[in-house]
């Protein structure tokens, strides 16, 4: 990885750290590392040059982090669905608006992974593209993995203690 | 190699139809099998008494009769009987067919019949990857925190290349050190730092 690289990774992740999102809960600090992981496993897989770390670094944080406050959002407006289906005076047509306010949040998210992929495409060789697809199908079995030893360290510690 | 097979090679023995190499062979067993030796000095024994018998003398009209009286009982026998077996019925290709069918049943019933292995499930969005994550996950913060420690770990080792140089970095440490052990860690610590 070039100096470059190192750099604006360095800064991404200080910029991450600083920001407020320290002090989200902790499925957003998890998501913010799993993030992390992610794209500094994708310059060494894809290999990115110099020029399109420079350009993919940005682009990268600013749709996670756009994604980070479409997930809050999510969060609220299922909580309000909750309660009002819970509450029997509640009125259909509020419901029916958080049905719409969560297909919405749905569909902006997905927009958000489609816009990174298209900015990828205009940005990488067609292999690196091909790398892409492949990197990425082995980064979401790996969190899988992690998952898995995850799920062994705690099961190792609750027979230890 | 069965006994009966080389008891059968004693009789080509005695016919002189035996090979070379079966003769070698059937010495070798003759020296470690004590039946086959006495089958052989049987069948010795019945040879050299048959030659003493004396020929019976019997008259031409009785050959005569014997030829007509042969082909009579030939033409009574039905065709089908004077067929020899067919070829796939004597027993060593039965055996042999059976095998193979037998193997063909089983690759065939393996081939249609077993259930297939899960297909492995490709994930090929990473939101998709993420909720399933949490799906799993659930509301168990403990191992929330646990893999969020591996994926720390991870990160870690992608900036620097290699395993992590710090072994208090890695959460298997920490994961596997008893109640004991961490109390006997706070008081070394406290001595070292004099609290």
């Amino acid at each position: 990885m070039t100096r470059l690289a190192l750099g604006l990774l360095s800064l991404s992740i200080l910029f991450l750290l600083a920001s407020p999102v320290r002090a989200l809960q902790n499925r957003e600090r998890v998501r913010e590392n799993i993030s992390t992981l992610r794209l500094l496993r994708m310059t060494q897989a894809l290999d990115l040059t110099e020029e399109q770390t420079a350009k993919v670094y940005p682009v990268y944080n600013r749709i996670e982090k756009d994604k980070i406050e479409i997930q809050r959002r999510i969060g609220s407006e299922l909580d309000e669905l909750r309660t009002l289906l819970n509450d029997e005076a509640s009125k259909g047509a509020e419901i029916e608006t958080r049905i719409k306010n969560l297909m919405e949040l749905r569909n902006a998210l997905k927009a958000k992974d489609d816009e990174f992929e298209k900015f990828l495409e205009s940005n990488l060789t067609l292999v690196q593209r091909a790398k892409y697809v492949l990197f990425s199908i082995d980064f979401y079995r790996g969190l899988g993995e992690k998952l898995n030893r995850a799920r062994m360290i705690r099961e190792r510690a609750k027979r230890d203690f | 190699m069965s006994c009966n097979k080389f008891q059968k090679w004693l009789s080509d023995v005695l016919d002189r139809e035996i090979t070379e190499k079966r003769q070698q062979l059937l010495q070798e067993h003759l020296v470690k099998c004590a039946d086959c030796r006495a089958y052989k000095a049987s069948i010795e024994r019945i040879q050299l008494e048959s030659k003493s018998l004396e020929k019976p003398k019997l008259s031409p009209e009785y050959w005569q009769m014997f030829n007509s009286r042969l082909k009579t009982k030939l033409l009574s026998i039905e065709p089908e009987e004077c067929k020899s077996k067919p070829f796939l019925l004597r027993w060593k290709w039965t055996w042999t067919a059976a095998g193979s069918i037998l193997i063909a049943a089983v690759g065939l019933y393996f081939l249609f019949f077993q259930p297939k292995a899960t297909p492995e499930t490709y994930a090929f969005s990473y939101e998709d990857a993420l909720s399933q994550i949490y799906q799993e996950i659930g509301n168990n913060s403990e191992l929330e925190n646990s893999f969020n420690q591996l994926i720390l770990v991870s990160i870690q080792e992608a900036l620097q290349g290699n395993l992590p140089q710090n072994f208090s970095d890695d959460p298997y440490f920490w994961e596997s050190l008893t109640e004991e052990d961490l109390k006997f860690l706070e008081s070394e610590i406290k001595k070292e730092s004099n609290l």
